[in-house]
């Protein structure tokens, strides 16, 4: 067992995976899930995450499900680690989802770009990406219980 | 009585077959049997882009009804498994246990073994890659050239491939490649005399697969869905072969048998099982006997019979390493929708003073194993991850490249005794040592400063671990006669009158590229000699 770890209650509260869904929807595609993506948002954490997590682990879920705009953050920054993360597997769990549905599928179909515009758009993500790594790592210091 | 037994419907067990039954005589085939019941009728046969935006069950297939196609955690081996292919592996953690702390074994109880998720590459052996082994690919040819029409195989006969691969008449046309692979054999052409000098030979993969109606099968409708279905079973799998098989009069398939043990008396060979539903113990008699169980199912079963618990044996399987490259030739451009899965180009590289040793990477092109795998991986946030790599895909390939193997005492299985009522456990100790690890480092390193001439850029190097070429072989190989726990010539294992072995098992040296073909012309060959001798 990780350290300071707790088994999560077998029946997790289903209103609160609703929200964990509506919540990583937002922040992956900005759209809202169909109950249809949500139950099997739901039914997919029950199978494959209802073992143990750790204090901090829900932690950085509660402060994401309470201020969502610290998601892109936290998730980015929980990247950097080399760790089991609950909250990366969450949003992992609701990427797969979504991309198997025909509704959002195409969201995770390829892009096509000229040469020019995706070396652009390469650049602004990728400064995204690191600002938000950043961020994270600020965010990790200033809330209460979220240090490694 | 039955004339041969065959344990096994995998590569090696139905090309033995095939023989045995051609000469009019009657094979029994044992095999444990899983079969995929839940998915392939789910699939609807239709090209990937077309159903992820039609298909309202995609998910049921994609990710599994339990979800099995979400792999959380560290790096997975065989990521070409999906959910419609984990009946291939399934039950084997149970039944055939393997522990170890430096390999991870992936093995089949399924109706035609690991191949029915395999890659299809087709690499047929010369003389240097069968160091070793008493037989010769003179020897082996005719039974190349069988199972090459057997199975199907389309492929380049007149590309730089060819020297290291061989003439194969019975070829079809090459399966037509995608945009990002023409784009680097566009690149290679223009520097083609260039890259031959520095060791570097490029050409269209070949594969087990039909171009053109055969045998009831194909044409290749290049759906992309080669990971997931088996549209007009264009790709080979041996449960083509076992289907024909049980067409035909003399050949019985007892299926949902696990085999335990073999043992010889006067009158032949017996086999025990278990039967998978029942769990009744049930012996098998017949005048000879086909191991085919793959390399490591094969020496569980020898090992056990011959009471030689606790005797490490030897165990191959080829270095593995991929890359997610970046092909900037596809910058810019239009991919096409229609292609196949499976490996694109297959590139073979001969370092310098290596004494005719190759290096052998294949392209593949990234779509079809869907995005949020990819994701996974990205050390960033999913909503830029997912951004950065719709982008990407267009110009994403991955790079898989296979080493030589050689035994050595830092490579061996051993099998121990269950705990009571419990499975034999095989344990496995593969390290290579330094000079092996020193020398992979620096010829990938090379292969990668070549591929950058082609217009692909590595990322990443990424080492799945020991094992996870699913490549097995080399654990009773051919050896000197008194050698025990080997073979001769005739895949006869030594000590034994009519117990033969048709699977990797008997290579005691494994070139970089994929035994899957040799193991079934090898197979092909037991078969015929089988049949001449009781004919
Ligand atoms: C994803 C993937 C891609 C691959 N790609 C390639 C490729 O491109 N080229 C290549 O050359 N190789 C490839 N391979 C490797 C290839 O699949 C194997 O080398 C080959 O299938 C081995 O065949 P086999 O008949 O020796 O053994 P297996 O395929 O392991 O078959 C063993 C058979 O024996 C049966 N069996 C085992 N034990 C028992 C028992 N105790 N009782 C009853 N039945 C038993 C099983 O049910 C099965 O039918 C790939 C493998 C995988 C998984």
């Amino acid at each position: 067992m990780r350290n300071g770890a707790e088994t999560v209650p077998e029946a997790e509260d289903e209103a609160r995976l609703r929200a964990e869904a509506v919540a990583f929807t937002r922040y992956l595609i900005r759209d809202e899930p169909t109950p249809e993506v949500s139950a099997r948002y739901a039914a997919a954490n029950r199978t494959l995450l209802g073992g143990e997590s750790t204090a901090r682990e829900r932690a950085l879920l509660a402060t994401c499900l309470a201020r969502p705009w610290t998601l892109p953050f936290l998730d980015a920054v929980e990247a950097r680690r080399q760790a089991p993360s609950l909250l990366r597997d969450k949003v992992l769990v609701m990427s797969a989802v979504l991309e198997t549905t025909t509704r959002f599928g195409a969201r995770f179909l390829p892009l096509k770009r000229s040469g020019p515009v995706l070396l652009l758009e390469l650049a602004v993500l990728g400064f995204v990406a690191v600002f938000r790594v950043a961020g994270g790592m600020v965010l990790v210091r200033v809330l209460p219980g979220l240090r490694a | 009585m039955t004339d041969v037994l065959v344990v096994g419907s995998g590569a090696g067990g139905v090309h033995a077959a095939w023989p045995l039954v051609e000469r009019g005589l009657e094979v029994a085939m044992l095999d444990y049997g899983n079969e995929d019941r839940e998915y392939a009728s789910l699939v609807p046969s239709e090209p990937w882009l077309a159903l992820r935006t039609t298909d309202e069950s995609q998910h049921r297939y994609l990710l599994g009804d339990r979800f099995e196609g979400i792999t959380l955690g560290g790096i997975r081996v065989g990521a070409q498994l999906t959910p419609p292919r984990l009946f291939i592996p399934a039950d084997t953690e149970r039944l055939t246990p393997v522990d170890s702390a430096t390999f991870s074994a992936t093995e089949s109880l399924a109706k035609g073994g690991l191949a029915a998720g395999w890659g299809a590459g087709v690499f047929p052996f010369d003389d240097a890659d069968l160091a070793g082994a008493p037989i010769s690919a003179a020897d082996l040819a005719p039974h190349y050239e069988a199972v090459a029409e057997r199975i199907g195989v389309a492929g380049d006969d007149d590309d730089d491939l060819r020297p290291f691969l061989g003439e194969c008449r019975a070829m079809m046309p090459a399966m037509a490649i995608d945009s990002g692979a023409e784009r680097v054999m566009a690149r290679y052409a223009a520097q083609r005399e260039r890259l031959n000098a520095a060791g570097l030979f490029v050409g269209r993969t070949r594969l087990a697969a039909c171009t053109r109606e055969h045998r009831g099968r194909g044409p290749h409708r290049y759906f992309d869905m080669d990971f997931w279905a088996d549209d007009r079973r264009a790709v080979y799998r041996p449960r083509w072969t076992l289907d024909e098989l049980a067409a035909k009069d003399g050949f019985e398939l007892r299926d949902r048998r696990l085999v335990s043990a073999f043992r010889e008396d006067e009158s032949g060979v017996v086999v025990t099982t278990t039967h998978a539903d029942t769990g009744e113990r049930e012996e098998h008699r017949a005048r000879a006997l086909v191991l085919a169980a793959g390399a490591l199912g094969t020496v569980r079963i020898v090992l056990r019979s011959l009471d030689r618990y606790g005797t490490p044996v030897p165990i191959l399987c080829n270095p593995y390493t991929y890359a997610p490259v970046l092909n900037v030739g596809m910058l810019g451009r239009e991919a096409r929708d229609e292609r196949h899965s499976l490996a694109q180009l297959t590139a073979i590289y001969r370092p310098e003073a290596a004494d005719g040793r190759i290096v052998q990477a294949q392209y593949y092109s990234y779509r079809s194993l869907l995005l949020f795998k990819l994701m996974k991986e990205a050390p960033i946030g999913h909503r830029e991850a997912r951004a950065i790599l719709r982008r990407l895909q267009p110009v994403l390939g991955i790079l898989g490249i296979h080493h030589e193997d050689r035994p050595s005492a830092r490579k061996t299985c051993v099998l121990h005794r269950g705990p009571e009522g419990g499975p034999d456990r095989l344990a496995i100790d593969y390290r290579l040592d330094d000079a092996e690890a020193l020398r992979h480092d620096r010829e990938e390193r090379r292969l990668f400063a070549l591929f950058r001439r082609l217009g692909c850029f590595a990322l990443k190097r990424i080492r799945p671990g020991h094992g996870s070429a699913i490549h097995y072989a080399g654990t009773i190989p051919f050896g000197p006669e008194g050698k025990g726990l080997t073979c001769d010539r005739d895949c006869r294992v030594r000590g034994t009158r009519r117990v033969h072995l048709a699977d990797g098992a008997v290579f005691p040296y494994l070139p970089a590229k994929g035994l899957t073909f040799t193991i079934m012309a090898n197979a092909d060959r037991v078969g015929t000699l089988l049949a001449n001798e009781l004919a």
